[in-house]
């Protein structure tokens, strides 16, 4: 689908388009968000079927519900707590009569990457075994920790927009940062000494 | 880059520039970063733990490609519509029951099922998809059959496909198909123009309806041709590969000759092939597919033919080969663009 137009527009506005009902707006904020709301639920939830559903479920929900909706001028954020919220719902609470009556999200939820050993950073100066720990510790980290590294990373996001997408102010989501970056220093994990100068001298020859 | 001078570990992690170069290294953001630290040496050992840590927190994202997210969006738009006689809406998951309304709706819904759905039936509203001047579209239809719509045409696609009817679609104006073959069960795919009915059994092939008369060109598998007025004198016609048909509303008939097919769908890869065409025919093309009307200075300049390949991507691209062919220049007024010489 050709929607050229809609890509000069600011979010604002194609919020706005949405809103008072041009389905091609509507469409392209749905091809724009869509493989980020997948892999984002994903972490969640390792059920392909069920987190399309959802998404697709959030998207008519939103439709059904645009003009009452608020305006944003950001709709990624937007789009990414409330995925969070249903599928986390849908994960966690087992009992249908909470899913109907909590409109609060549990404490705990999973948070699962799956990293990849097939790291481009290898080249000699950093071993795949001090990689591979990393990762180890990584993998431990607690949820909202993982998470707040894979909003960073993956959804490209700011301080300010993962607050947004998790619910909690920004000095909240500076902290779960910091404290990965603790238990990541205690255990000695992020030792480079002197490749970081290096690195740059291989890098830009 | 002052900014920098006192990051921490964490204002790293969050800037998009940072974040951008440790993942795809470019020779101008390896520069300003060794110039970066170059500048600030103290920032080094900090640089290079966030840039370790970005790399180590590397997972696999899935890569959805733009057809599986359009069947995404497909598929969505036809639960909205369709949902209610979908016998897997029984089957549906949790997610649509868990409200409690909805499970009451289902209930209602039940009881009326049996009654309604031959109305329902009937009931359904088409998906429509329609084109602007110098706008192209692909879609993708539910039987992973796939039209491109041309510039400034009308396609509406009846919902209501089930396993084994026909597969029907009304088309106005122009479009390219590329039908998927259904083999198990002989489902035929058709496509309604105002005069004629296209049937087809897995196939590609254009249709163009714009004028007065409707054309079709096939460029892969088998179709028949089936005339809507009762009254016309000719019969249904096979078409074989390499056909153009043109029906001429005026006396019903069927002209039938052997084309180079790709001049008829060549729109749909953005060029346009002439033989030995005339720029009045190049205008009246103009006029369906961007809407704007063209005058020719001298009379005679109508009447030049060309014979070549134009891209078309957009209509400035199609105007400066047009004018570099032609020897002219093109002046555009509003809704109208003259041949000047």
């Amino acid at each position: 689908m050709k929607e050229i137009s809609f890509l000069s527009l600011g979010d604002a506005d194609l919020w706005q388009k949405f809103k008072s009902g041009e389905e091609e707006a509507f469409a392209h904020i749905f091809r724009t968000h869509y493989q980020a709301m997948i892999n984002y639920g994903l972490k969640f939830f390792n059920d392909m079927a069920l987190v399309e559903d959802c998404v697709q479920e959030l998207f008519l929900e939103l439709w059904k519900n645009k003009a009452s909706l608020s305006q944003t001028d950001t709709i990624k954020p937007y789009l990414l707590k409330s995925i969070r919220r249903k599928i986390i719902k849908h994960a966690t609470m087992n009992s249908k009569f909470k899913k109907l009556f909590l409109n609060i999200l549990p404490k705990e939820y999973a948070f699962e990457v799956v990293f990849s050993h097939e790291s481009q950073l290898i080249n000699n100066q950093v071993s795949e075994e001090k990689i591979k720990n990393l990762q180890i510790m990584l993998d431990k980290l607690p949820a909202r920790q993982k998470e707040v590294l894979y909003l960073l990373f993956y959804q490209d996001m700011s301080y300010e927009e993962i607050s947004q997408v998790m619910s909690m102010n920004y000095q909240s989501a500076r902290n779960l940062v910091h404290r990965a970056i603790k238990l990541l220093r205690e255990n000695n994990l992020l030792e480079t000494l002197i490749i970081s100068f290096l690195f740059m001298k291989t890098f830009s020859a | 880059m002052e900014k920098y001078h006192n990051y921490s570990l964490e204002d790293f992690l969050a800037d998009a520039t940072f974040r951008k170069w440790v993942k795809t290294q470019t020779v101008e953001s390896n520069q300003f970063w060794e110039d970066v630290q170059i500048q600030f040496p103290n920032m080094k050992e900090t640089i290079a733990q966030a840039r370790l840590l970005v790399l180590s927190y590397n997972i696999e994202e899935k890569e959805l490609s733009e057809e599986t997210i359009s069947q995404a969006w497909y598929g969505m738009k036809r639960k909205q519509l369709a949902v209610y006689t979908q016998k897997n809406y029984l089957q549906q998951n949790l997610i649509i029951r868990n409200k409690l309304y909805r499970i009451a709706a289902t209930l209602t819904f039940l009881t009326l099922a049996s009654i309604a759905i031959w109305y329902n039936y009937f009931r359904f509203e088409p998906m429509i998809y329609e084109t602007k001047y110098g706008q192209v579209q692909t879609i993708a239809l539910p039987d992973g059959s796939k039209v491109i719509l041309n510039a400034n045409s009308r396609l509406e696609i009846n919902l209501a496909w089930s396993d084994e009817g026909s597969r029907e679609v009304n088309l106005k104006g122009e479009a390219f198909f590329e039908v998927e073959k259904k083999p198990t069960n002989k489902q035929k795919f058709i496509v309604h123009t105002a005069d004629l009915d296209v049937v087809v059994l897995g196939t590609r092939f254009n249709v163009n309806n714009r004028q007065v008369k409707t054309s079709i060109v096939l460029t892969e598998g088998s179709v028949k041709l089936a005339i809507r007025d009762s009254k016309a004198q000719a019969n249904d016609l096979m078409m074989q590969v390499g056909d153009l048909v043109e029906f001429s509303k005026a006396d019903k008939s069927f002209t039938k000759q052997r084309v180079n097919t790709e001049k008829f769908s060549s729109w749909k890869d953005n060029k346009l092939i002439f033989e030995n065409t005339q720029i009045a025919d190049i205008a009246s093309l103009i006029k369906e597919t961007y809407g704007l009307d063209v005058l020719f200075e001298d009379e005679k300049m109508g009447r030049r033919k060309i014979s070549g390949t134009i891209p078309s991507e957009n209509l400035e691209i199609l105007l400066t080969s047009l004018e570099t062919i032609f020897n002219v220049k093109i002046v555009r007024k509003q809704q109208q663009l003259i041949f000047e010489k």
